[in-house]
C-alpha cells in the first residue's frame, strides 16, 4: 500500500474535508487500519460474478411527466446559512463564463 | 509539416420535459431564481430521485432517429465533485452504460460533400444550476432553478475534420432535435449547448494527439472561431517542439481567444460509481415498437420527399426544413390555399419572413393566422389583388386586422379583371396617344411600358399589369 | 401505563380507561426523570400534549385508527417539519426540515403523539451511541455501558419506558444491535418494504427504517402502519403487504431453523451462547427442525459492508457544504474554504474516517479492486444466503459476539468496534429482512438473539419471534425492577 498520508492529502482534497496536521495523522492512521482491514477482500476469486446494482435486482419505475409547480423559495431562504435577493450567496467565485 | 485537425463533440440538448428528470419542478426558462427549486433539486437531506417517463422516451426517440443501439438495461452513476451549482455534490449522470450506444448522423457539407457522423453514446443526465457572479459585489449568487432539468449529452467519436464539417453536424442536430419535438435549440437560453475537443496530428498518423476542450460557445459562429484560433495555437506548440496539455479552455468573444479554465474541470477524479437510490432502467421490444410507431417524420426523410416531388428548389427546401414550426405553417397553408406550392413559400420566404424579422417575431410566434392569410394567398392567385396590393393586405393583416376581403373592399384593392372594361380604357389609351403608337408599332418597343404607365395611371393601379400587357400587345399590333 | 402493550393501550385508550392526554404527559414525565440517559435530543412536550388533545376527540368520536392516541419517539435522522433533525450532528444541528418523512408521515396518520426525536450515532455511522455531537446516551439496565447503536436512543428510550415505540433505522444493524444490547425488540425489514423518502441517507443501497418496541406483535402492528409503497422512494417494492399482526399466529411446527456454525465461535460469550442453546431447545420441543449451515463466507461480511458503506456515504454527505442548510463556517474567504471547513468543522471524527475511506475506494486506481470486488462478493454472500434460506425458513443465531460493552472505553483500532456488527450486516448486504429480541441475561445486560429470512418473509420471522416470547418472559423484563 503506497504511504496512506500522502495519499490522505489527495482524498481528503477530493471529500473537501479540511484538516490539520494531527487530524490529518490519526485520520491517515485510522483510514489505514479500515484499508488493512477490507484488504481481505481482493483476494476472493469473484470470476464471472457481475457486481450487485441493487438487492432485490429490481427496474427503475418511471414518473409521468407532470410539473407541479410550487414555489419553495421562502423556504430555501430559512433554510440557507446565507441567502438574499432569492439566491444562495457564495464567496465570489473566480472564472469566467459557466 | 502538414496538420490534420481532428475534433469530437459533445451536445448537451436539454429536454423539453414539463419537469425535471428526477423531481416534478417546472422546467420553464426565465423564471425568478430559486423559484422552480424543490427540495430534492436543492438536495435536502433524505430527499429521492424519481425518474421521468417522457426524459427516457425522448432519448429513445433521438436513438432509433439516429439508428443507434438503444440498451435494454442502462443505469445512472453519480459523477462526484463540489461545486456551489451542484446542490447533492454528485451529477446523476450515466457512464459505463448509457440508454443510447453507437449510432450515426448523415450530414453534407458546404462543398456538397456527404459524410456520416459517428455518434458514440446519447446519455441523460441533470443539469448543475447557474452561477451569477454579478449578482452580488462580495459573493456570487446561485440559483438553483435549472439544476436537474434533463439533458441529454451526444458524443461524436473524434471523425471531424475541419469547422465547416462541425458546423455542418451541429447545423443538422439541432434540426433533428427540433423536428424531433425533443428539444428547442435555443443556444442563447442555453438548450443547446456544445463542447468542442479538438487535437492535431501530422498528416497520415493514426494515433490522436493531445486535445483540449473547448467549452462556452453559444453560437455557431464562435464556434467557427475558437476552433480557427485552436487549430493555430496547437500548430504553433507543436511546431516549435511544445506539447499541448491536455485541459479545459473557454473561448471569449471579446478576444477571440481561449484561456485556460482554472476550477472544477481540470483534474478531478469524479469516482463515478452506480447510484444506489436508482433501479437500472430497462427497455423492452414493445416499448421501442411503441415509440418507433409515433415517431415524427424525420428532417432527412422530409427533405427527400420535398425534393423529390420536384416542386421546391434546394433553397425552398432548406428553408421548409429550417424549422418544425416552418414546416407545419407551410402544410396548414398548403391544406387550405389553392395558392400554388411554391407561391406559398415564395411568399413565406419572402414578405412573411421580412415582416417577422421587422417585428422581431418568428415562425413559433405566428402574427398572422393560417386561414386569414390563405385567404389572402388565393386572391392573390385568382388576380382578385395584385402582387402589390397584397402586400398592402398583409400589411394590415400585421397590425391585428383579420378580414382580408374586408381590408380588399374597403381600400379599394380589387383588381380591374373585367376585359371589356380594359379593353375600352386600352383603346382609349391609344387613341389619345397616336404618335407612341405608331412609333411602338415601328419598332420602339419601350413604349409598351408608356402605356402600360398610362393605364396603371388611368385604373388607378387597380388593374393586373400581366393582363394590360396582353391586352395591348393585342390591341397595339 | 408504560408497562402496556400496543394492543393493551390501543385497548385502554378505547375504552376510555385514559386519556391520550393523560397517557402523554405520564411519558413527558419519565422522560424528564430519566434526562441523564440522554436518550433524547429533542422533546416537544407542548405540540405533543396538543397533538394527544387531537387524538382524544378522535377517540372520543369513534373515529380513532388502531395507534391513534399512542406516544412514539422518532430517531433524529427522520425528517420532521415541527422538531429540528439533526442526525446527532453538529452539521445539522439547527436544521429545521421543511417537509417530512413517508414514515413519518404514515404514523402521524394513524394519530400517533409525536414526544420527541431521539439520539443517535452521528449520521448513523456507530454501534455504541457514542459518536453523537449531542452526548453518549446511556444503557438503561447499566449507566456504565453503552445502549448500541446507531439507533442507541431510540432503543433505550423503549428499554426505559419513556416511549412505548420508537422507529430506528439500520445499515449494518443499528436497529437490532441497540435493541439486543438493552433488551428490546427491533426489526430490519426486507430492502424496499419501509419508504426511505426523508430518512438522511447514509449508505442508500443498505439502509432500512424499522420500528422498535418491547414485543413482536407491538413490532407487527407497527409495521403495518411502517410498511408502504412510496412513489417518491425508487427503491419501494409494490407489492401487496400483508396483514403482519394476523400473520402473528402462523405455526411454528415443522419450522426449519437453520444454524451456522461460524455463530458459535469462541469470541461469541459463553452466556450468549448458552442463551442460543436453550432458545433452540424451546423451537425443537415446539415442532421445528434444526438445521446446521455452512456459511464460508461469513468472514467477507463485515469488510464487505464496510467498503460499501463509506463508499455510499461519502457520496450521500457531499451535499453538506455550508451553501444551502446546515453548518456553515464563520471563517472564509474563498469557496473552497468554505466548504472544506465547514466540513471540518461540523463533522466528528467517525464520519470523517468512513467519508474519506468510502473517498478512497472510489477513486481512480481502486475503484475496480475494492469498490466493484466488495459489490461481486456482496452478490455471492447475498446468493450464499438466498440458497441456505431455500433450506431452512429462518437462520437463527446471536444478534451481537458480546453484550454491551462499557462506555468511554478506548479503542486504539476502529476496526474493533466494526467486528461488533459481525453477524447483523448480512442482512442489510443482501437486503434480507432480520429481527433482535430479548433471549437472556449476563451479569445484569441483555442477550439479544436473530433471526433472518428470506426477501418479503416477515411474517413467518414474526411468528416464530412472537411463539418464543409467548414462552419465556425476556422481553418482559425491565432496567427499573432490575436494579436494587
Amino acid at each position: 500500500m503506497p504511504t496512506l498520508e500522502t495519499e490522505l492529502t489527495k482524498i481528503a482534497a477530493l471529500a473537501c474535508i479540511g484538516m490539520n496536521n494531527d487530524s490529518a495523522k490519526l485520520l491517515a492512521h485510522d483510514v489505514g487500519a479500515i484499508m488493512d482491514f477490507v484488504e481481505q477482500l481482493r483476494a476472493v476469486n469473484t470470476a464471472g460474478v457481475a457486481p450487485m446494482l441493487h438487492p432485490l435486482d429490481l427496474h427503475q419505475r418511471l414518473r409521468s411527466d407532470e410539473a407541479v409547480d410550487e414555489n419553495q423559495v421562502s423556504h430555501l431562504a430559512e433554510m440557507a446559512p446565507l441567502f438574499a435577493n432569492e439566491l444562495y450567496l457564495v464567496p465570489k467565485v473566480i472564472e469566467a463564463g459557466n | 509539416m502538414a496538420w490534420e485537425t481532428v475534433i469530437g463533440l459533445e451536445v448537451h440538448a436539454q429536454l423539453k420535459t414539463q419537469s425535471k428528470l428526477f423531481s416534478a419542478a417546472p422546467t420553464k426558462y426565465g423564471a425568478p431564481p430559486n423559484s422552480q427549486t424543490n427540495f430534492i433539486d436543492a438536495g435536502l437531506p433524505g430527499v429521492l430521485p424519481v425518474l421521468n417517463q417522457e426524459a427516457v422516451r425522448m432519448a429513445i426517440k433521438f436513438g432509433l432517429a439516429v439508428d443507434a443501439e438503444i440498451n435494454d438495461l442502462s443505469f445512472f452513476e453519480r459523477k462526484n465533485y463540489f461545486y456551489p451549482d451542484l446542490p447533492k455534490g454528485y451529477q446523476i449522470s450515466q457512464f459505463q452504460r448509457p440508454i443510447v450506444g453507437n449510432g450515426y448522423l448523415a450530414i453534407s457539407t458546404a462543398a456538397d460533400l456527404s459524410k456520416r457522423v459517428i455518434i458514440e453514446r446519447a446519455h441523460l443526465e441533470e443539469d448543475a444550476g447557474k452561477s451569477l457572479h454579478e449578482a452580488h459585489p462580495d459573493y456570487t449568487g446561485i440559483d438553483l432553478n435549472r439544476a436537474g432539468t434533463p439533458l441529454l449529452e451526444i458524443v461524436t467519436t473524434p471523425c471531424l475534420f475541419s469547422a465547416d464539417e462541425v458546423v455542418a453536424y451541429l447545423k443538422t442536430l439541432h434540426q433533428l432535435l427540433r423536428f424531433l419535438d425533443i428539444c428547442d435549440g435555443n443556444m442563447q437560453e442555453g438548450s443547446f449547448r456544445c463542447d468542442v475537443n479538438i487535437s492535431l496530428r501530422p498528416y497520415g498518423r493514426e494515433q490522436l494527439g493531445t486535445r483540449t476542450e473547448l467549452k462556452n460557445l453559444n453560437s455557431f459562429r464562435y464556434i467557427e472561431k475558437a476552433i480557427a484560433y485552436e487549430q493555430l495555437r496547437h500548430q504553433d506548440l507543436l511546431e516549435n517542439g511544445q506539447d499541448v496539455i491536455q485541459e479545459t479552455r473557454l473561448y471569449s468573444p471579446a478576444s477571440d481567444s481561449t484561456h485556460t479554465l482554472r476550477n472544477k474541470e481540470n483534474e478531478n477524479d469524479y469516482r463515478y460509481f452506480p447510484d444506489p437510490d436508482l433501479l437500472p432502467i430497462k427497455i423492452t421490444a414493445q416499448d421501442l415498437a411503441t415509440i418507433k410507431a409515433n415517431m415524427p417524420p424525420l428532417p432527412a426523410h422530409i427533405k427527400e420527399r420535398l425534393l423529390s416531388a420536384n416542386t421546391f428548389s434546394r433553397e425552398e427546401t432548406d428553408f421548409l426544413l429550417s424549422s418544425p414550426a416552418v414546416l407545419d405553417f407551410f402544410d396548414d397553408l398548403h391544406g387550405k390555399s389553392h395558392a400554388p406550392a411554391r407561391t406559398i413559400v415564395n411568399w413565406l420566404r419572402g414578405t412573411y419572413l421580412a415582416a417577422l424579422n421587422d417585428a422581431g417575431l418568428t415562425f413559433e410566434t405566428l402574427p398572422v393566422a393560417s386561414t386569414d392569410l390563405a385567404i389572402l394567398l388565393d386572391r392573390l392567385t385568382d388576380h382578385v389583388v395584385s402582387a402589390k396590393n397584397a402586400k398592402h393586405v398583409f400589411a394590415k393583416l400585421m397590425i391585428g386586422e383579420q378580414d382580408v376581403d374586408a381590408i380588399i373592399a374597403r381600400e379599394g384593392y380589387m383588381q380591374v379583371n373585367n376585359d371589356v372594361l380594359l379593353e375600352e380604357t386600352i383603346k382609349t389609351a391609344i387613341a389619345n396617344y397616336p404618335q407612341q403608337a405608331a412609333d411602338f408599332r415601328n419598332g420602339k418597343e419601350k413604349l409598351l411600358s408608356f402605356f402600360v404607365g398610362q393605364l396603371m395611371k388611368e385604373t388607378k393601379g387597380q388593374a393586373d399589369p400581366a393582363q394590360i400587357n396582353l391586352l395591348l400587345r393585342k390591341f397595339l399590333v | 401505563m408504560h408497562t402496556l402493550s400496543l394492543p393493551e393501550l390501543a385497548h385502554a385508550l378505547q375504552n376510555k380507561q385514559f386519556s391520550s392526554t393523560e397517557l402523554t404527559a405520564h411519558f413527558l414525565k419519565r422522560i424528564h426523570l430519566a434526562k441523564s440517559l440522554n436518550a433524547f435530543i429533542s422533546v416537544d412536550e407542548e405540540h405533543a400534549l396538543a397533538m394527544a388533545t387531537n387524538a382524544d376527540k378522535l377517540l372520543q368520536q369513534g373515529q380513532a385508527k388502531y395507534l391513534t392516541g399512542i406516544p412514539l419517539a422518532h430517531k433524529d435522522i427522520f425528517c420532521t417539519k415541527t422538531m429540528p433533525t439533526t442526525c446527532g450532528s453538529k452539521m445539522l444541528a439547527n436544521f429545521h426540515a421543511p417537509y417530512q418523512a413517508t414514515l413519518v408521515q404514515h404514523l402521524a396518520a394513524q394519530g400517533t403523539v409525536l414526544v420527541g426525536k431521539t439520539n443517535m450515532d452521528e449520521f448513523a455511522m456507530g454501534s455504541a451511541n457514542e459518536n453523537s455531537y449531542f452526548g453518549p446516551v446511556k444503557n438503561p439496565w447499566n449507566l456504565d455501558y453503552v445502549p448500541g447503536g446507531s439507533s442507541g436512543g431510540s432503543a433505550a428510550a423503549v428499554a426505559a419506558g419513556l416511549v412505548p415505540f420508537a422507529t430506528g433505522s439500520d445499515t449494518g444493524g443499528s436497529i437490532r444491535q441497540p435493541a439486543a444490547f438493552c433488551g428490546i425488540s427491533g426489526i430490519k425489514p426486507t430492502y424496499g418494504l419501509v419508504s426511505r423518502f426523508g430518512m438522511v441517507a447514509y449508505a442508500s443501497s443498505l439502509d432500512q427504517a424499522g420500528p422498535m418496541a418491547r414485543s413482536v406483535e407491538d413490532l407487527a402492528y407497527i409495521l403495518n402502519t411502517m410498511s408502504a409503497f412510496d412513489e417518491n422512494d425508487s427503491t419501494s417494492v409494490n407489492n401487496p403487504r400483508p396483514d403482519y399482526p394476523a400473520a402473528l399466529n402462523t405455526p411454528v411446527k415443522s419450522m426449519r431453523i437453520g444454524l451456522p456454525a461460524s455463530f458459535f465461535q469462541p469470541q461469541v460469550d459463553q452466556d450468549i451462547q448458552q442463551a442460543m442453546t436453550a432458545a433452540l431447545k424451546l423451537f425443537e420441543q415446539a415442532g421445528a427442525d434444526i438445521v446446521e449451515l455452512n456459511l464460508p463466507l461469513q468472514s467477507l461480511w463485515v469488510p464487505c459492508y464496510y467498503v460499501i458503506a463509506c463508499a455510499e456515504a461519502s457520496s450521500n454527505l457531499s451535499r453538506y457544504d455550508g451553501i444551502r442548510f446546515g453548518h456553515r463556517t464563520a471563517n472564509a474567504d474563498s469557496l473552497s474554504e468554505l466548504i472544506t471547513r465547514s466540513r471540518d468543522e461540523g463533522f466528528g471524527m467517525e464520519v470523517k474516517r468512513r467519508i474519506l475511506t468510502g473517498t478512497y475506494v472510489l477513486s481512480s486506481g481502486y475503484f475496480d479492486d475494492y469498490y466493484v470486488q466488495a459489490q461481486k462478493v456482496r452478490r455471492m454472500i447475498q446468493q450464499e444466503l438466498n440458497e441456505a434460506l431455500t433450506k431452512v425458513d429462518v437462520i437463527l443465531g446471536p444478534t451481537t459476539p458480546t453484550c454491551a460493552f462499557k462506555l468511554g472505553e478506548t479503542v486504539s483500532d476502529p476496526t474493533q468496534r466494526y467486528l461488533a456488527d459481525v453477524f447483523t450486516v448480512a442482512a442489510n448486504l443482501a437486503g434480507l429482512p432480520a429481527l433482535s429480541i430479548p433471549a437472556g441475561t449476563s451479569k445484569g445486560l441483555p442477550i439479544g438473539m436473530q433471526l433472518m429470512g428470506a426477501h418479503f418473509s416477515e411474517p413467518r420471522l414474526l411468528s416464530l419471534a412472537h411463539y418464543y416470547q409467548q414462552h419465556t418472559s425476556w422481553h418482559q423484563a425491565r432496567p427499573d425492577e432490575q436494579k436494587g
